[in-house]
């Protein structure tokens, strides 16, 4: 009978998915349960590196076929070193290897070994192959042990401004930050800092993956948000981003989705391991802003990138994430004047009372109307607690979320984020209860979001 | 799901002393193998520290969420390293010993695994073999890019360890999490096994003995002999039941 042939994934060196047969590593891999960056292993197989193309051909030729014809662009060109992780299965391959090394070495501690092999001197060899490598091990350690203090950062991190904070990091410990995630004891400690560091700058630190710094992030937010991420994909769809920011149609994909995104919602769900930014979305919208300065002075200059942006349309764009950006730090946006989409949803977001939510959608193109339907109800919600003797209609509300639920279940609006908190609380101020009462029962319900 | 386990060690055909040190507990979901470090005095001096330590640190814990594992682990090597370095301190004629360490802990239907230096766990299912851990050695290291030429010694035998217990103050131990299903295997050995035998040869000794775990640790242990036994030999398998 023949063996099903599985295979084992290892995901960022510390957890293990499978094992899998090749069909449940394509559904899984569309699933996004692993990334180009963790390592595959078949049986009796070396590990190799997803993202190595050539490498993955040679050994798990059935997987590359499985995906690399889907997705040619995942795959890196091939440039780096060590790629293959080779393992030597047999006494007899070790032996084989070690000759070939030894050989090819030539060196004094390979002749000493060889022609004492036969003679009365064998143990003092022995015993300075044991010296050597005690010393080789001694040394190593002490290498990788030099891990820079993380006091200073931490004094720094807490400073308004973030500059101190970028230089201490760039200078001690962005040259180690390879390291610094390889260790179970050092990742907790600088994680946070390091995802500091990466969305305050370019949203990218070589030696650690974008998966990494995501950390768990909605499954609806981007695989990876560095500032030529954006960059990247603003080209790839400037056309489209550019008539829905001039209000012109409602387009989906991840920089309108980015821009349309409710702050408030980022805002409620702080991630451990995140501090500045608080969360991973915040962080995509700090490297989006980046992003668009860095083009926009580029078309001013045409200097930078070729993007044919109408004029206005990158004010927008940043008003609107610093609006965004705002809102997630201070829970509520500044009052600006309706001149765009982007300015009417910061509009919604800045009102204080129900009844002036209107002003935000006078003269509202129709197409647009499922996204401010949707909005306008988050906005009530907002209200609700943050002026809570504003007398709201709870039954209203409440239909406006069942509403809005009922929706989610076959359509979305611009993302498919996660409601069902926002549901659980509009169900306790529909219940009759105040929003101190529902607050203190939502923060039984869900401990780790922050709804007021 | 429960754990049954099985396990033996052996001296092997060449050293005069068994380094290895070995313990499993079925009842706690514990299983460790340890390898003193060769040819360092006191190697089995460490590797019996570690056994010990690991199991102390499981029956005097009174219960460990899963959450709370992999800092469990941690903490407890630290501690596990602390005692070795005091200890060699104390006795100057085995200072600076040291031993590797696989330390399985299975809580619920999670494994979490410990490893440090060049001992290895497996996991096997339905004919197939994985190697779990990573070889903390300069071969293993300088193939993955981690140590670079420089950084190593001229001379240097792919097999030096690289980390171990006892080392130094500090010890990185790599902590892995497995989702355990019914029919799995999990072997875990020190280099006297998978340093004489093939991945495939385990693979086919372990697949022949199914569905009985209980005879293999002897018969893997009987192969690395006839393979030539020139290390200690210590086999540790862990089978996943409903």
């Amino acid at each position: 009978m023949s063996r099903t042939r599985y295979y084992l994934i290892r995901r960022e060196c510390r957890e293990f998915l499978g094992p899998m047969t090749a069909s449940e590593f394509k559904q899984r891999f569309d699933r996004l349960e692993f990334g180009m960056q963790d390592e595959v292993s078949g049986h009796c197989g070396p590990w190799v590196v997803l993202d190595r193309k050539e490498e993955l051909l040679k050994h798990y030729p059935e997987l590359a076929k499985i995906f690399g014809e889907e997705l040619p662009l995942s795959w890196r060109e091939n440039t780096g070193h060590a790629k293959v992780i080779s393992r030597k299965d047999s006494r007899k391959d070790q032996k084989k290897n070690l000759d070939e090394q030894r050989r090819s070495r030539n060196d004094f501690h390979t002749y000493m070994e060889q022609r004492n092999r036969q003679s009365k001197t064998k143990k003092i060899v022995a015993l300075l192959t044991i010296v050597v490598s005690i010393a080789v091990s001694v040394f190593i350690l002490m290498q990788r042990d030099e891990y820079p203090s993380v006091d200073d950062v931490a004094l720094a991190a807490q400073k308004q401004d973030p500059s101190e904070f970028l230089n201490i990091m760039g200078l001690k410990v962005i040259p180690q930050a390879g390291k610094l995630v390889k260790s179970q004891k050092q990742q907790p400690i600088w994680l946070n800092y390091l995802r500091m560091y990466a969305y305050f700058t370019t949203g990218a630190i070589e030696g650690i993956s974008q998966k990494l710094l995501r950390g768990d992030a909605p499954l609806a937010a981007p695989q990876e948000c560095s500032v030529e991420f954006w960059k990247r994909k603003w080209r790839e769809s400037s056309d489209q981003n550019i008539t829905f920011v001039q209000g012109k149609s409602l387009q989906k994909n991840p920089w309108t989705k980015l821009l349309a995104m409710d702050p408030e919602w980022v805002r409620r769900r702080p991630q451990k391991g995140w501090s500045r930014p608080r969360n991973y979305l915040e962080g995509c919208m700090m490297t989006a802003f980046t992003a668009m300065r860095s083009m926009a002075s580029g078309v001013k200059s045409d200097t930078d990138v070729s993007v044919d942006m109408p004029e206005g349309v990158s004010d927008m764009v940043l008003n609107r994430l610093k609006s965004q950006i705002e809102v997630i730090n201070n829970g509520r946006a500044t009052q600006v004047p309706v001149a765009g989409i982007l300015s009417r949803l910061s509009c919604l977001e800045a009102q204080a009372r129900v009844e002036d939510l209107n002003l935000c959608i006078n003269g509202l193109d129709p197409q647009f109307k499922p996204l401010f339907d949707e909005r306008i109800s988050f906005a009530v919600l907002r209200i609700a607690f943050q002026s809570a003797d504003v007398q709201i209609d709870k039954q209203q509300l409440s239909q406006r979320f069942q509403s809005l639920a009922a929706k989610f279940q076959t359509e979305d609006v611009m993302g498919r984020f996660d409601l069902g908190p926002e549901m659980k609380m509009v169900s306790y101020l529909a219940s009759g209860d105040s929003p101190s009462q529902a607050l203190s029962k939502f923060e039984q319900d869900y401990p780790d979001l922050k709804f007021k | 799901m429960r754990i049954r386990m099985a396990g033996a060690t052996d001296i092997g055909r060449k050293r005069k002393a068994n380094q290895d040190s070995i313990y499993f507990d079925e009842a706690h979901g514990l299983g460790v193998v340890a390898d003193g470090i060769g040819g360092r005095k006191g190697g089995e001096v460490a590797s019996s520290i570690a056994v010990a330590s690991m199991k102390k640190a499981f029956q005097s814990a009174e219960s460990i969420r899963h959450g709370e594992v992999n800092s469990f682990l941690i903490s407890a090597i630290d501690q596990l390293n602390d005692d070795i370095l005091a200890r060699g301190q104390s006795e100057p004629e085995i200072a600076g010993m040291g031993t590797t360490l696989n330390c399985l802990a299975f809580v619920g239907d999670r494994l979490h695994l410990a490893h440090i230096g060049d001992s290895r766990t497996y996991l096997y299912q339905d004919g197939n073999i994985f190697q779990l851990t990573i070889d903390h050695n300069v071969g293993t290291f300088a193939e993955r890019g981690w140590l670079r030429p420089h950084q190593i010694i001229p001379g240097a035998r792919d097999e030096a360890l690289v980390k171990g217990l006892g080392l130094g103050p500090n010890c990185e131990v790599d902590i892995y999490e497995f989702d355990i299903q019914p029919g799995q295997i999990f072997v875990t050995c020190s280099d006297g096994l998978s340093g004489m035998i093939s991945d495939q040869e385990i693979a086919s000794i372990v697949k022949k003995s199914q569905p009985k775990i209980d005879d293999l640790p002897a018969q893997l242990i009987a192969a690395a002999n006839a393979a030539g036994g020139r290390d200690n030999i210590t086999v540790l398998l862990c089978e996943v039941r409903k």
